[in-house]
């Protein structure tokens, strides 16, 4: 049997949250929200291998009381159980520490196999989450990975994207591998996983769950980072196109270049 | 001529036509900013006698934005929101250029964590608030919210004149859904409704027609509460799903959805609003019902909340979208190819017999159609995909066949699309003569020099129509 757990964020539906000018924190209040797209990939490599070896599929979440929506929503995907840490003094959590109470949280649950993180999150962006939870759990760390082959219940093969190249690559667990969003198109949720999910109720873990119950590691107080600022990009004001031939394109183009 | 008003050059050239695809021509163009500019063009022109077609973002599909000579009045400029209010229930106040798309933006912006919105909403988001209420367009949630006009408390009117008409509820339903033929529609008042606490978006696949139909049969049994219903239902043929799948890698919002497995060859998508305990009570009935038409409950999609609903909404639009490129496509080779489409209700037949009247005919006649649309109402869309024009002649005539049918039945060819140019011939069959009357005198008070939007609704020739031919229609 094959131990999988899968890491998952519930992140802004649509990009207009706004930063707290004092805090430098996303203000989440009131804003819909969806899976990580990217943990959807994850989840979907999960449940692949869950459809070819004999695996459990659990994940795992750091965020507020109501991502419990976004666990049940992975049971609709097919997935065995799913862990909430929710604790007010998680909150203001940078890369370190997210990644320090995911490590808490997956080791006070069971020892699994194979760790599956997504790329990045769409509000976060750093990518930095799990090469610092393979590091905080002392496990070999995949990243990129785009194909996975030969599905045993020692290891498997994998095909990592390296950009100039693929490199292809011969695994064994434990390890934690992150995956693309090209090669794991996730699949839609199902109607029955969907009803079935009603009567399963989401593990809820605070710090008082963990084996370090010290306050200072985690949340605010234990995030060694701080964002001063995050803003959109300017955006471009639309310009009207124009169709010039010849000589007339010629000029424009020329006295364009004087402007300058 | 007026500063505003330019003559039509080549650089004017996309506002010749409109997603009909058909072709017009026009004299001159303007652009205008505000009420008051529109009232001075709308005088200007009437003194000189010069017709006018007014557009918004030109998506109808019957060619009423299209222009038949004279001027073109473009109202894409007119995007200023005047006012949000949530005094007596919110509202918003708009210039007729704002797109669906941004009306939906505006009110969440504004309304923020509210959960309000617009109800009536065409899957075209580009459309224009004005565009929407000059064709009364109504979208996928027709089964729950019904018509347009219950989300509009004023209208401003420029008539044909030049001059300004205020009207509120108690006047302003003949003008919706009037086409623009009795004048501009300058500012409007929109109610908003707020959104359902929770909703649910299913994708039923099916093998056979019957299973589709057993399954809406016992659907049409369960009863809306005030706690949970049924936002939307639609059903989509494979032949519609094939044609997604052709060209969706290219379309962002859909392009990752999965393929539908090839046995099947019914899709219906079924939504729900309201509490969830309620919605999942509905949510096991549907559960009930597919094992009893055996359907397969563990192929079925379910998707909830707004994000991964618009999703499912976009996979819906996309199959009308494909069907436009399609013909865009078949106009490459063949100009006079433009957009055939059935635009009918067949209310009181069962989904099974409505699917058939299309594709019986269709198959008779060696023409490849795609079928979509709303059950409710059994308004289903079938599109002709001609290829070459031979098969868009043979098409034509098996769309006249249709009409001809359903209008022997139901004295009723076109719902939701409107009557624009590509019907206007039709209008004297369309319209009982107590309707003709009364579009008249609405013309007399607004447009007597009837300049505004010609060509729309009636045609020259539509009173001389010989409705014989649809009378003699064989019947259902
Ligand atoms: C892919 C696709 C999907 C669609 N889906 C739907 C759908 O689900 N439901 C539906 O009902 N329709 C649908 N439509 C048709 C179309 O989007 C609607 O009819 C829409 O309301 C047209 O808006 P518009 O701004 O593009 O209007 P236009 O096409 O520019 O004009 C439509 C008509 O309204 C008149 N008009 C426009 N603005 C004004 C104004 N301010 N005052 C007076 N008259 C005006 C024009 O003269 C013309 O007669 C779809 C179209 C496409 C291409």
């Amino acid at each position: 049997m094959i131990k999988i757990a899968v890491c998952m964020k519930q992140v802004p539906a649509y990009s207009e949250g706004d930063m707290d000018e004092k805090t430098g924190l996303m203000k989440r209040s009131g804003l819909e929200t969806i899976t990580n797209p990217y943990d959807l990939s994850a989840l979907e490599a999960a449940l692949r291998i869950k459809e070819e070896a004999n695996a459990t599929v659990d994940v795992f979440s750091m965020g507020p009381e109501n991502a419990e929506a976004m666990i049940k929503d992975a049971y609709a995907y097919g997935v065995d159980k799913g862990y909430l840490l929710t604790d007010s003094r998680f909150g203001g959590a940078d890369v370190l520490v997210t990644s320090y109470t995911l490590m808490q949280g997956i080791l006070a649950v069971n020892k699994y196999d194979l760790i599956i993180c997504g790329k990045q999150t769409t509000d976060g962006d750093t990518s930095q989450v799990s090469p610092a939870l393979a590091k905080w759990l002392g496990l070999p760390n995949y990243q990129g990975v785009i194909k996975l082959l030969e599905i045993s219940n020692d290891g498997m093969e994998i095909h990592q994207d390296l950009g100039e190249f693929i490199q292809v690559l011969k695994i064994n667990y434990p390890c934690l591998i992150s995956v693309n969003r090209e090669g794991f198109v996730p699949r839609m949720p199902s109607f029955k996983g969907r009803l079935e999910s009603k009567n399963k109720s989401v593990n809820e873990m605070s710090i008082d769950n963990l084996e370090d119950g010290d306050v200072n590691h985690y949340g605010i107080k234990g995030s060694t980072t701080k964002v001063k600022k995050i803003f959109p990009p300017k955006r471009t004001q639309a310009v009207e196109a124009q169709v010039l031939e010849g000589m007339d394109g010629a000029m424009e183009i020329l006295s364009f270049l004087r402007k300058d | 001529m007026s500063r505003e008003i330019y003559p039509m050059e080549e650089k004017y050239q996309e506002y010749l036509t409109d997603e009909s695809k058909n072709q017009g021509s026009a004299v001159s163009i303007s652009f205008p900013e505000s009420e008051e500019e529109i009232q001075e063009i709308m005088e200007t022109l009437g003194k000189e006698n010069i017709p006018v077609t007014i557009q918004g973002s030109m998506t109808g599909i019957v060619g009423g934005s299209v222009p038949v000579g004279g001027h073109i009045m473009n109202l894409q400029k007119m995007k200023r929101i005047e006012a949000y209010t949530d005094n007596d229930g919110p509202t918003v106040t708009l210039e007729p250029g704002v797109s669906l798309e941004e009306l939906e933006q505006g009110i969440n912006r504004n309304f923020k964590g509210k959960g309000y919105f617009w109800p009536p909403s065409p899957t075209e988001t580009t459309a224009s608030i004005g565009g929407v209420l000059a064709t009364a367009a109504r979208g996928i949630n027709i089964a729950y919210y019904e018509d347009t006009r219950k989300y509009v408390s004023e209208i401003h009117l420029v008539d044909g004149m030049g001059k300004l008409h205020i009207l509120d509820k108690s006047s302003l339903d003949t003008v919706i859904g009037s086409e623009g033929l009795y004048g501009v529609i300058t500012k409007a008042t929109l109610l908003l409704e707020k959104k359902p606490e929770e909703n649910w978006g299913i994708t039923f696949f099916f093998e056979e027609l019957a299973q589709v139909n057993d399954f809406v049969n016992g659907i049409e049994e369960i009863e809306d509460t005030p706690f949970g219903y049924i936002v939307a239902m639609e059903y989509v043929d494979r032949a519609s799903i094939d044609l997604v799948e052709s060209k969706k890698e290219f379309m962002t919002k859909i392009k990752e959805l999965p393929d539908v497995e090839p046995e099947f060859n019914h899709l219906l998508y079924i939504e729900i609003g309201g509490k969830e305990d309620a919605i999942t009570q509905i949510a096991e009935k549907l559960m009930e019902l597919v094992i009893q038409c055996d359907g397969n409950p563990d192929k079925a999609w379910a998707v909830m909340g707004e994000a991964e609903i618009q999703r499912m909404r976009a996979f819906h639009h996309s199959v009308a979208e494909c069907t436009n490129l399609f013909i865009e496509e078949a106009r490459r080779n063949d100009d006079r190819i433009t957009k055939l489409e059935s635009d009918m209700a067949l209310p009181g037949l069962s989904l099974k017999e409505c699917v058939e009247f299309y594709t019986e005919a269709a198959k008779a006649n060696n023409i490849d159609i795609t079928i979509f649309g709303h059950v409710e109402g059994r308004y289903l869309h079938a599109n002709i995909l001609p290829k070459n024009y031979d098969e868009y002649e043979r098409g034509r005539r098996l769309l006249s066949f249709w009409n001809q049918k359903a209008y022997k039945k139901y004295k009723k060819i076109t719902v939701e699309h409107g009557i624009g140019k590509v019907k206007s011939d039709l209008a004297g069959c369309i319209f009982t003569k107590d309707q003709i009357a009364q579009i008249e005198e609405q013309k007399r008070k607004y447009d007597p020099n009837r300049l505004l939007n010609r060509g729309n609704i009636f045609s020259e020739d539509a009173y001389d129509k010989d409705c014989s031919v649809y009378e003699a229609g064989s019947g259902l």
